[in-house]
């Protein structure tokens, strides 16, 4: 019999083991990895609900467990989809990851990455995955700092608040223990819940602990920042609801929801209120996924109103737009040796570069929610969740689409402007975009249209994320 | 379904051409497909008049109970004759560019043009918000791109972006006012807005039409080298024109002090707008204070509880600016044709605009409607004073376009009556007889004063005929800096300045060698007050 422990787990930490071996060879090591990815993405999404694969008369049975020291890890299909939609990510970001000159450790590390991830949403008791998450920001540090380099101040925040963010979340969980039953405002529940909290705001990076993400952003490659954001989003925001479902506790404090709301309101207006003055194309990855991080806290905070469906389907928009925003970042550096990422470089690149140019105006677009692109659905039906009764929330939740619209037009307008260089150079230089880029960039652009026109399209893929969580659920 | 033939026979034909003219350089053959096209689309879309309402679904997103939320299009009479006037505007604008003797080929032109009617037919004819959200967003984005592609890459785009800005956030805005509707009313349709939301898609519908605040809509965009053709400037503002027209008509009786305020700046927009029209050195520089001056008429109709009646100065804003615009190159001999549309503009019982004057009038006699009634005039006599100067003496046209180019233009006048006489029911009607008659003693006594004054051109003489022009010329400098927001503008780019410092103040503190222990008191000070605030210790 086999497992899904076996599969979406042992199977990828061997394979990064043996690409480890294998980073050398570079078109061995990135056939290896798309393969094992896809096929495991595959898998994850094609999956039958009852764990069984018929192949003619043979089938093929899964156990969704394993036991490992005592302790057990379990990969059930609810969870496959997002271990699907993992192994995706990693499927995207290696298609291009050596091309655009990220680290030689890419390959490996990526997979080896989901894999613990994907452990760290498997294992149970599930205080053990805060374990877990420490230990993906070490194997996180050669991506960030490849060999060469120095490790940045950011790189080094980095570490230091996810170190300081596991024994809060630890000890609230140790303290808590077997007293389920205890009244919801006593002196220990709430010294818990602070304490819990606190670890998430700075594992969420939230304001005001949010500056290790625009520093390492700033000072690592965009490509292998937006993996490991889109992964650590996706995979720490589900987290938190498993911290919801299992602790009665947290779940049941006093305006515990309309804490969770406004954490995300502010959060969404804080950083489009930063956003709204960077001037360097690399902090605007960052910023955006703060910006993201806030919605998603939004939609845990209207669980009761349903806003939990939205949050499974801006999973496959937000991958997207991140893709497509390191992506033209990445591509406009490489092209353009003396770019140093600043917006007033930027004149003259949409008519030297208009095919990168036009993926990165439609990524920010698209993650800003604009109309018939692939976030627009999830973010109008989250606006149209909130009460709009009052001028609180919705005031600051308006807000805050200003920022973010204000950089996009900066940048769209640096984008047009004419360049300062001759003519005859921006000719010289505008056959740059080869066909590889026009074609990943074309289908990227239809993507962002198919999740504009056609959201149900992605929201089936991350359709069974919700199962697990039915104490949440049954709030409604 | 019929709607479907409309949309195929402007979209097919665009991309015919195009593939035309990939081959082989055929110009001829372009222009006859994409007018044959255009007209066969008119006339289809004339016929569906009979047949209206139309309702037609695109697409529902499934499950109904996560998105409740349909992409579909209504043709009515509120939407109706504002897609025929935008296709008129279409076939006049293929009609008259027989005219332009060009070296470079004009066919992407007339691609724009039928792929741009297309969508703004769509546009018009949305049903619900969220299909009028993401056509404005497919407009927008499609008039910039077809213009970034126009422009000259040599040149700033300043205008360009501003425009673009505006027009998303209106789009942004419409959003927004869907949601406060949604709470109370979820997933309703253009014709069901609840009242109480009303003035929020009233001031989406101001803000990319350029009337709430004042902002100008451009004419062209920096460094574009060919004149972008008046389609393009006119038929992106119909939708939003449609939406004001299906407005609740009860929308702002409730709040009597938003409704002054709004009802004051929109007099102003028009009263500044009016006087810009009637001042400016060129017909093109006056544009776009035609769409303002006008979209503030449609503005104080949904103001005064008649959304209706704002369809007729829509219309006269496409029709007769089309007529005005579709005139170049002013041809001395046949300027009597856009004088023709003045027909629209007058208002004269039994004409289109007749049914319009309750609207913007409303049930009492105000200030609003005395400036009401000066705006209304200054737009005549624009409009005259625009006919009137079209000296030009063009005589290399071909033989065709002798036939065309007025053809072109007779199109356009055509539909004006057409419309004044069936454009719904009870269109035509004696309406409110003596405004169209004050006001065109406004304008006789006002042509009556220049003559007098001996002004021959108004935008040379008049500064040197006024009395006391060099103590009022300040005076009027400040007025129309007062008017056109600049120093509101100016204020708020002040204002972000000065923030931009503190931000990067704070980036230099939070992110500099102290920053880590500066991020975990700041945690600590908002989980305290988090803990406070929320019941949470």
């Amino acid at each position: 019999m086999m497992n899904t422990i076996l599969i979406w787990i042992l199977i990828p930490a061997l394979l990064s083991l043996a690409l480890a071996l294998l980073q050398r060879f570079t078109k061995l090591s990135i056939a290896v990895t798309l393969l094992g990815s896809g096929f495991l993405l595959l898998l994850a999404f094609l999956m039958p609900e009852d764990l069984i694969i018929r192949l003619g008369s043979r089938q093929f049975v899964f156990a969704d467990s394993y036991e490992v020291f005592g302790r057990l890890i379990s990969i059930t299909k609810a969870n496959l989809n997002l271990v699907g939609g993992l192994y995706l990510c990693v499927f995207i970001w290696n298609l291009f990851a050596r091309s655009l000159k990220t680290s030689q450790w890419f390959n490996a590390l990526s997979l080896l990455i989901a894999a613990l991830w994907t452990i760290a949403l498997a294992v149970q008791p599930f205080l053990y995955a805060t374990v877990i998450i420490l230990l993906i920001a070490v194997v996180s540090i050669p991506l960030l700092s490849p060999r060469g380099s120095k490790a940045g101040p950011g790189v080094l925040r980095y570490i230091t608040l996810q170190a300081i963010a596991m024994p809060l979340v630890l000890l609230s969980a140790w303290m808590l223990s077997g007293i389920e039953t205890a009244p919801s405002a006593s002196t220990l529940i709430m010294r818990a819940a602070a304490l819990v909290l606190s670890g998430f705001a700075i594992w969420l990076a939230l304001f005001p602990v949010h500056t290790w993400v625009p520093m390492v952003a700033q000072e690592s490659h965009p490509w292998t920042v937006s993996f490991l954001l889109v992964l650590m989003q996706s995979s720490l925001t589900i987290f938190f609801i498993y911290f919801l479902e299992e602790y009665a506790w947290l779940r049941n404090l006093p305006r515990m929801w309309e804490v969770l709301r406004w954490a995300g309101i502010i959060t969404i207006f804080i950083s489009s209120l930063l956003i709204s003055f960077q001037n360097k194309l690399r902090r605007i990855l960052a910023y955006f996924y703060l910006w993201e991080m806030g919605y998603a806290l939004l939609a845990i905070g209207l669980a009761q109103e349903g806003g939990l469906n939205y949050l499974q389907l801006i999973f496959m928009p937000r991958i997207l737009g991140y893709a497509g925003l390191s992506f033209s970042i990445a591509k406009l550096e490489q092209l353009e040796p003396d770019f140093d990422g600043k917006f007033n470089a930027l004149p003259g690149f949409f008519h030297r570069y208009p095919v990168i140019s036009l993926v990165l105006v439609t990524s920010l677009l698209s993650l800003a929610g604009l109309p018939m692109l692939a976030s627009f659905p999830a973010k109008r039906y989250l606006i149209n969740l909130l009460p709009w009764s009052g001028y609180g929330m919705e005031t600051w939740l308006s807000l805050g689409f200003g920022g973010v619209l204000i950089v996009i037009f900066r940048i769209i307008y640096q984008l047009v402007s004419p360049s300062k260089k001759e003519i005859a150079i921006i000719k010289a230089v505008s056959i740059s975009e080869d066909a590889i880029i026009i074609a990943f960039s074309t289908i990227l652009i239809l993507l962002f249209f198919i999740g504009g026109f056609f959201p149900t399209m992605y929201s089936e893929m991350f359709k069974g994320i919700l199962a697990p969580f039915e104490k949440i659920l049954l709030i409604n | 379904m019929a709607f479907f033939i409309v949309l195929g026979l402007l979209i097919l034909p665009a991309f015919i051409i195009v593939i035309i003219q990939s081959t082989k350089s055929r110009v001829g053959a372009a222009w006859i497909v994409a007018l044959v096209a255009s007209c066969l689309a008119w006339l289809v879309l004339f016929l569906l008049r009979l047949f209206l309402p139309l309702s037609l679904e695109l697409l529902n997103w499934q499950p109904a109970e996560l998105f409740n939320g349909t992409i579909a299009l209504r043709l009515d009479y509120f939407t109706w004759p504002f897609a025929i006037a935008v296709l008129t505007l279409c076939v006049a604008s293929i009609f008259t560019e027989t005219t332009v003797a060009s070296k470079e080929d004009s066919s992407p032109k007339w691609v724009a043009s039928l792929t741009l009617t297309a969508l703004t037919l769509v546009s018009l004819a949305s049903a619900n918000p969220l299909t009028l959200a993401i056509t404005w967003s497919l407009i927008d984005i499609a008039e910039l791109f077809y213009r970034l592609r126009s422009a000259n890459p040599n040149h700033s785009q300043g205008s360009l972006m501003r425009n673009f800005a505006i027009r998303l956030l209106s789009t942004f805005a419409l959003i927004f006012a869907t949601a406060i509707a949604w709470a109370i009313q979820p997933n309703f349709d253009l014709n069901q807005i609840p009242s109480t939301a009303g003035i929020f898609f009233l001031l989406a519908a101001g803000l990319r039409l350029g009337v709430l605040p004042v902002h100008l809509p451009f004419t062209k965009a920096d460094g574009e080298e060919a004149p972008i053709t008046y389609l393009l400037q006119l038929a992106p503002v119909a939708s939003a024109l449609t939406l004001i027209a299906q407005l609740p008509s009860d929308f702002l009786t409730l709040n009597r002090t938003l409704f002054v305020l709004i009802q004051v700046l929109s007099a102003i927009a028009m009263l500044y707008a009016s006087m810009m029209w009637v001042s400016r050195k060129t017909e093109a520089e006056a544009r776009p204070y035609w769409i303002i001056a006008l979209s503030a008429f449609a503005l104080q109709c949904a103001l005064n509880g008649e959304p209706g009646s704002s369809r007729v100065w829509g219309l006269v804003l496409l029709l007769s600016g089309g007529l005005l615009f579709a005139f170049n190159p002013p041809i001395r001999r046949i300027r009597f044709i856009p004088a023709l549309g003045l027909v629209g503009l007058l208002g004269l019982p039994f004409t289109l605009l007749a049914s319009g004057w309750q609207g913007v009038l409303g049930q009492s006699f105000s200030v609003v409607s005395v400036v009401v009634l000066i705006s209304h005039s200054l737009l005549v006599i624009g409009y005259l004073r625009y006919v009137v100067e079209a000296t030009g003496a063009v005589t290399g046209l071909e033989k065709h376009a002798r036939i065309t180019y007025p053809l072109g233009l007779i199109v356009i006048f055509q539909t004006i009556v057409l419309l004044g006489l069936i454009a719904w029911p009870g269109v035509l009607s004696l309406g409110i007889w003596w405004a169209s008659l004050v006001s065109m003693a406004i304008t006789t006594a006002a042509i009556y004063l220049s003559r007098l004054l001996g002004i021959k051109d108004l935008h040379e003489d008049l500064p040197a005929k006024i009395p006391f022009y060099r103590i009022a010329s300040p005076i009027i400098r400040a007025i129309r800096g007062f008017f056109s927001l600049q120093w509101f503008y100016s204020a708020v780019s002040w204002l972000y300045q000065q923030t931009l410092r503190l931000e990067t103040f704070g980036s230099e503190l939070i992110e500099g060698d102290g920053g880590l222990l500066w991020s975990l008191v700041l945690l600590l000070i908002i989980m305290l007050i988090f803990a406070s605030q929320a019941g949470l210790g």
